[in-house]
């Protein structure tokens, strides 16, 4: 937010449903919750961001997607022609808290858009 | 919010792309640029028939110091505060030490280096540097 308030730049504030890796193949066929509990965690938190956003009174856009979230942030960044990709530099894991996240590093590998992983 | 911006300059045209951010940043933020190169002497071959080979880290240091100057030039048109410094040493290693003891608070590095291979991939330095320092790291492609 520093950096858009400075080059008036507009955020897009994104989370990513991960359902590629749900268990469907642990005994039962398919969690019908498992996937809605899934979505409400990630709209919470998506939802505690944009309202840091709109305090602040920067234009922003919103953006809850579902898929593997790799690839979902680089193709986002790619289709909304993003100039800056901001991430954090560990997960949610516990061991990615003392690593850098998969996603992190995967995205800084392939994406064509500049990054900045903050610690 | 960026007090100190370090730039890595390796002599890439990825290292000049990430010093056209830092320079846009710098000018926002009213930052202190530092312009950072690394001369190599780790991976000197000295173990190739000959046991010393004298002309060659000077060779390196010249030509790390050439592109050091060129980034120079280019920052001293803008106005900006800067520093150069030519370290010597493992690049990973000072690029991460160096940010660590001049309280940098972002290094901005470009996204892959001077080699054909790592032109293809992400540099390693930079690689190591975004996984093992604690500061901000902005990868400019």
């Amino acid at each position: 937010m520093e950096l858009s308030k400075q080059f008036k730049a507009k955020i897009y504030v994104v989370s990513v449903i991960n359902v590629c890796v749900l268990p469907t193949n642990v005994g039962v066929s398919y969690a019908p919750k498992l996937e809605e509990n899934i979505a409400d965690d990630v709209h919470t938190d998506l939802a505690k961001a944009q309202q840091i956003v709109k305090d602040s009174g920067q234009d922003y856009e919103a953006n809850l997607l579902s898929g593997e979230p790799r690839e979902e942030i680089i193709n986002f960044a790619k289709e909304k022609q993003i100039d800056l990709i901001v991430i954090g530099k560990s997960g949610t894991h516990a061991l990615e808290r003392l690593f850098t996240g998969s996603v992190t590093r995967y995205i800084s590998e392939h994406s064509k858009t500049s990054i900045l992983i903050v610690s | 919010m960026f007090k100190k911006i370090l730039v890595a300059i390796d002599g890439s045209k990825s290292s000049f792309n990430a010093l056209d951010s830092a320079v846009t940043l710098a000018k926002q933020f009213n930052s202190e640029l530092y312009l950072v190169s690394v001369v190599n002497t780790v991976n000197l071959p000295t173990n190739v028939g000959v046991s010393y080979v004298p002309g060659l880290t000077k060779d390196l240091r010249d030509s790390s110091k050439r592109e050091l100057d060129k980034a120079a030039q280019i920052v001293s048109k803008t106005g900006l505060t800067y520093q150069t410094e030519l370290l010597d040493g493992e690049p990973r290693e000072e690029l991460t030490i160096f940010p660590q003891e001049n309280g940098i608070d972002l290094i901005v590095m470009g996204k892959t280096g001077t080699n054909a291979l790592t032109r293809v991939f992400v540099g390693s330095v930079t690689r190591f540097v975004s996984e093992h320092s604690d500061i901000n790291v902005l990868i400019v492609v």
